[in-house]
């Protein structure tokens, strides 16, 4: 039977048949698995919740709307600043996407981030 | 370096001529971006012009000389230049094909714009003189345009988890999403019917009451709105 690494380290330690049925005897030797240093990346899954925008635009139109009975013909100007306002929002997060240093702002997404250290860690 | 007088020369005419955006990576690199997203042509490629009007515009204005040195797309069979030609009504045929029957679908379509012209000329005549002056006979597409607008949504609900329960939120929603919502509530309408009733009669009736603001597919815009103002709490809690 191949000794895996732990049962290998436990005949070292102990000098005694260690069946896989025991338990683990204190203290557990520390097996440096993977590299003990930071990547020079981080993780761009956490996108970090965005603020919820246009929502005065969008309370507006829902008091126009309730008052009307829901007769779009009526509150045409709110929808128009509503749509407005959500196409402004896209424009400006399409080019916070383009950024890509992130020169400037005191925040950094995680891409921005990542720009750097690739460009200044060692 | 002629290699890079043309390249260059080919960007400057995109960036002018055509959809494409230009980004700027580095100060060396430039990528181009064009508006089709899934294509089998690179991505620099033009869409062909093929209505008259357009055609007759760019010569005029000389733009043609600068489209004729890009490499453009084949033209689709859809794209005619012909009379009865809709750029709106083509999009609604290609949600309404299946299997990529298109023959089929453009048979649907047009039948049920046959059927709303022949109805409206039944109720023209049916008309006491006097009252005939008032009545138009529109065109069908251009009540189908209507139709589209008054079901168009203006906001939608999609499902956000927080705390492990899903709410619906309210968020506003895309012009050209809106559309496509539009075409999918018509489509789903008009499958709703007896066996015995043909789908092009359906669908001719549901575009001439959503032209109307009245009917099937214009309740269940307003539904979604009406739900919308219900959840609109839910907005609030900074979920976008």
């Amino acid at each position: 039977m191949r000794i895996w690494p732990p049962l290998a380290t436990f005949a070292q330690g102990y000098g005694r048949k260690v069946k896989a049925r025991t338990p683990a005897l204190e203290p557990i030797p520390f097996q440096e698995r993977l590299p003990l240093k930071l990547k020079s990346q981080i993780s761009t899954k956490k996108e970090g919740s965005e603020g919820a925008s246009c929502l005065q635009e969008m309370a507006v139109l829902f008091t126009c709307l309730k008052s009307n009975e829901f007769n779009q013909t009526v509150c045409s100007k709110e929808i128009s600043a509503f749509q407005k306002c959500f196409s402004d929002h896209k424009a400006k997060r399409e080019e916070m996407k383009k950024d890509t240093t992130g020169i400037g702002s005191k925040k950094l997404t995680s891409k921005q981030v990542n720009v750097l250290l690739k460009k200044y860690s060692r | 370096m002629s290699g890079m007088s043309s390249l260059t020369k080919l960007i400057s005419t995109l960036a002018r001529v055509s959809d494409t955006k230009l980004v700027l990576l580095n100060h060396s690199n430039v990528q181009i971006i064009s508006s089709a997203k899934m294509s089998q042509y690179p991505k620099y490629f033009i869409d062909p012009t093929f209505r008259n009007d357009e055609l007759n515009a760019m010569y005029e204005t000389g733009e043609v000389k600068e489209k004729a040195l890009v490499p453009c797309r084949a033209a689709l069979t859809e794209h005619t230049s012909s009379e009865f030609y809709s750029s709106f009504t083509r999009k609604f045929i290609n949600h309404v094909m299946r299997k990529g029957n298109k023959q089929l679908a453009r048979e649907i379509v047009e039948k049920a714009f046959e059927v709303i012209k022949k109805t409206q000329i039944q109720k023209f005549h049916s008309l006491p003189p006097e009252k005939k002056v008032d009545f138009a006979i529109r065109d069908p597409h251009e009540l189908f345009h209507q139709a589209i607008i008054n079901v168009k949504p203006i906001m939608v609900l999609t499902p956000i988890k927080r705390g492990g329960v899903r709410y619906q939120v309210p968020v506003p929603v895309d012009d050209v999403q809106a559309t496509i919502l539009a075409y999918k509530w018509f489509i789903e309408a008009s499958k709703d019917k007896e066996r015995t009733v043909r789908f092009y009669n359906k669908l001719a009736k549901e575009i001439m009451d959503a032209a109307n603001n009245t009917g099937r597919v214009v309740k269940k815009k307003l539904d979604l709105h009406k739900q919308c103002e219900a959840n609109r709490a839910y907005a609030h809690y900074r979920w976008n």
